[in-house]
């Protein structure tokens, strides 16, 4: 293993702030291996998890309940399956749907047969049913109409489906929501945050989208079997392991990373970490070097592959394609002597790259490293409450000074224009999802979230320009209530460097998507598929092994996906 | 029915800024809520009463004057909720013999959460009590047995003193599970709640989350 640098050469920091944590370069993140699903999987296999399914219930007609069991050293969670028959009519991708093709609970335990019985007049209602503390997360697919099909069609008759086809749609059924943390009565989060195998963030979440996967695929064979017992043939391995698991996601998950600025801190300053580690690092292993050029040849596959109809980013697409090309040829550029190499690849970048060109760089130049930083994902959770309670002590003039210093991005703002506060998050009253709207000409102003970070900072500083710098905030807040919550964030985002976004986020030009593919990449989404400013299509565990073959294939060996699977 | 801690937060979030609370006070009460309710106290009733009471009082100040050792109303009374979070504000000010009175406090027990953040703040045991109650807190948690009695949503005056002495040892931190919450409560926290959702208009419809179309078939 290569060991950072420790020669007398100044040590490369992290990124600052005013570079990470600008919205379109959150929005050009991508995968890394302590994204949470590739944590997930490796945890599951460091601890020798075994995985079953201990009941399959399902009719000829594709209805009926199934029960996938994950067993680790001390606990079992159950994977418990009700499968429908969709009118295809009903089928929605949006988060107001109210039928779906299958629908997910994760139960604590082995469940028995009153606990699936329970559940079965509960989980087909999503959010219409209410849960135990018993019950993880609650979850829903829809099959993918086209692929879905021709997919069963083609097993029946005994051959295997159009591989072309499996690539371009990439899943056989996609999510419309993970609900975890206490919704609909189940379980808190701090129910399980303890236990080791769930203590990172959204594990429980991500265990369960990866087992719905193995759901969709088992469910394909099923049914080709029992439609035709003589002929049919089982998915090819090599096929499947390409099938992951869909995913619609809309502005309802936007605000989750504004909403928690302690949390958001610990997942950029892990990665951000990681990549300081490599940068650090005097020389290129020959291993890592090779390593690196076979993940870059791999990236360049995988950017051929990524098409989608949406115009921007197809540029942005585009654009990495030719990041990508410079990149390889980079590789064989002669480095100047004492340089350190992943170092001076990536300050390159800074001056070559596209921004998803130099996001992909920084996952792509991590990726070796899994030995220097893969203990970081065990460090991107964080108690919240710990960072809430207001220092009251704190005098006015500290305050100033803090905003002063890391909020610089807002206070130059000019949130008086039209431009400047175009539009308003809020709430809606028919499915309490997020939304935003046009302040100009939507109703409910007067009912907007406190996501306007930037602006109501700055209206915290100018508040307190005439009061006496010696005051303490206490009595300021006393006074002043209405600015509460911002001075709880000028004194979270000063312990906390990467705490805010450092943007308007409800300027004209906010790009809302940034925040959702933000959030996903740190999932470990791929595939990126825009369907308007506001909502997107992903893929989640394409190219990972399935529970069936864990222990015979590389883990953690998927993004970019491997060579052999790009073959159309 | 029975709510996770985090419904109930969520729930007491919503519904303190649909009282016309700010967010920064909404986010101390859900809070607060959600740590009266791991403890099986009834921080739901206690909230939903005391935001009634503020919706009532229409603009009235329901903050206290925080001058001295005696803390008066700056309007008809003070609000259990204000009054904690005041004193919480000013945990790091505290004297190692400080003595506090408040004076006609509507939902004391409110107050107690923020209590517990004190004596965190200030490493010294904290002794609250009200007519029919009294507490230690120590280190962020109650100490003892946490069960309290029939509470009075009104009291004439709740006194906080300073104990001299090194932490005590709080009771464990309360297992996070679902808690039983009153239906009649949990509506009227519900009633609040509601008043902060948009209703759709032609507008929004149009934008909405942004999925263009609704039956999907690909």
């Amino acid at each position: 293993m290569a060991t950072p640098d420790s020669s007398n050469e100044e040590t490369i920091g992290l990124r600052p702030p005013d570079v990470v944590m600008k919205l379109d370069r959150l929005g050009a993140a991508h995968q890394t291996r302590l994204s949470f699903l590739r944590a997930t999987l490796r945890r599951l296999h460091q601890e020798n998890w075994r995985f079953t399914c201990p009941r399959w219930d399902i009719g000829a007609d594709g209805v009926g309940v199934a029960v996938y069991a994950a067993e680790g050293p001390d606990r079992t969670y159950s994977l418990v399956c009700f499968s429908h028959d969709l009118d295809p009519t009903m089928r929605t991708d949006r988060v107001i749907a109210e039928a779906w093709d299958a629908t997910f609970t994760l139960f604590d335990g082995v469940p028995s047969n009153e606990d699936i019985e329970r559940l079965a007049a509960n989980t087909p209602g999503q959010e219409t049913g209410r849960f135990l503390d018993r019950d993880l997360i609650l979850s829903r697919v829809n099959r993918s109409a086209r692929l879905f099909e021709h997919v069963v069609e083609c097993l029946a008759a005994g051959r295997q489906p159009d591989a072309a086809r499996l690539q371009d749609v990439g899943y056989l059924m996609r999510t419309t929501a993970v609900y975890g943390n206490g919704k609909f009565g189940m379980a808190d989060r701090d129910r399980t945050a303890d236990r080791p195998e769930l203590a990172g963030p959204f594990r429980a979440e991500m265990l369960t989208v990866w087992l719905i996967r193995a759901f969709t695929t088992d469910l394909a064979d099923y049914l080709a079997a029992v439609r035709a017992p003589e002929t049919a043939v089982k998915l090819d391995r090599g096929l499947r392991r390409g099938i992951g698991v869909g995913n619609a996601t809309g502005l309802g998950l936007g605000p989750f990373i504004v909403n928690h600025p302690a949390l958001f801190d610990r997942w950029i300053t892990a990665r951000e970490t990681a990549l300081a580690r490599v940068r650090n690092l005097k020389d290129a292993t020959p291993e890592t070097g090779a390593k690196f050029a076979e993940l870059l040849a791999r990236a360049v596959a995988d950017a051929a592959r990524w098409q989608v109809p949406d115009p921007l980013q197809t540029k942005k697409i585009a654009a990495l394609r030719k990041d990508l090309t410079r990149l390889t040829e980079q590789l064989n550029v002669e480095r100047a002597p004492g340089e350190r190499p992943w170092d001076a690849l990536y300050r390159w970048s800074e001056q070559a790259l596209s921004l998803e060109g130099q996001e992909l760089l920084v996952s792509l130049m991590i990726e070796p490293h899994g030995e220097l930083v893969d203990d970081l994902a065990d460090e991107m959770a964080i108690d919240e409450a710990a960072a809430f309670p207001i220092d009251g002590s704190m005098t006015i003039g500290a305050l100033r000074e803090i905003i002063k210093n890391g909020y610089s991005w807002a206070l130059k703002t000019n949130y008086r224009a039209g431009a400047g506060q175009a539009r308003f998050w809020y709430v809606s009253d028919n499915k309490l999802e997020p939304r935003l709207g046009e302040r100009a000409k939507e109703p409910g102003r007067e009912l907007e979230l406190p996501l306007a970070i930037g602006r109501d900072v700055a209206a915290l500083y100018e508040a307190t320009a005439k009061e006496n710098t010696d005051g303490l905030l206490a009595g300021f807040l006393l006074a002043h209530p209405e600015h509460r919550h911002a001075a709880r964030r000028a004194q979270i985002a000063a312990a906390h460097p990467y705490a805010e976004i450092q943007d308007n986020l409800i300027g004209a030009d906010l790009l809302p998507l940034n925040l959702l593919r933000c959030k996903l990449a740190f999932f470990g989404a791929t595939r990126f598929d825009p369907k308007s400013d506001r909502w997107l299509r992903i893929n989640m565990f394409q190219d990972a092994p399935f529970p069936d073959e864990f222990y015979d294939q590389p883990p953690d060996d998927w993004f970019p996906a491997p060579l052999e699977s790009s073959a159309p | 029915m029975i709510c996770s801690l985090n419904e109930i937060q969520s729930a007491v979030l919503k519904a303190t800024r649909g009282a016309g609370l700010s967010w920064g006070l909404a986010e101390e009460a859900s809070r607060a809520a959600r740590w009266l309710a791991a403890r099986d106290l009834p921080g739901v009733p206690s909230l939903a009463g005391l935001l009634e009471r503020i919706y009532a009082a229409g603009d009235a100040d329901v903050a206290p004057v925080t001058e001295g050792n005696h803390w008066r109303p700056a309007g008809p009374w003070i609000s259990g909720l204000h009054a904690g979070i005041a004193f919480a504000d000013l945990a790091g000010e505290i004297d190692d013999d400080g003595e506090l009175a408040v004076a006609d406090v509507a939902e004391p027990l409110l107050f107690l959460p923020f209590a517990a953040l004190a004596s965190r703040v200030c490493a010294s045991p904290l002794a609250v009590s009200w007519p029919g109650c009294e507490k230690m807190l120590s280190a962020g948690d109650i100490v003892g047995a946490v069960p309290i009695g029939q509470l009075a949503d009104h009291a004439p005056m709740l006194t906080v003193r300073v104990v001299n002495a090194p932490a005590l040892a709080p009771a464990p931190k309360p297992e996070a599970r679902s808690v039983y919450v009153d239906d009649g409560a949990w509506a009227r926290l519900d009633s609040f709640a509601k008043r902060t959702y948009v209703p759709e208009s032609e507008e929004s419809r149009a934008q909405g989350a942004g999925s263009g179309t609704l039956v999907d078939t690909d």
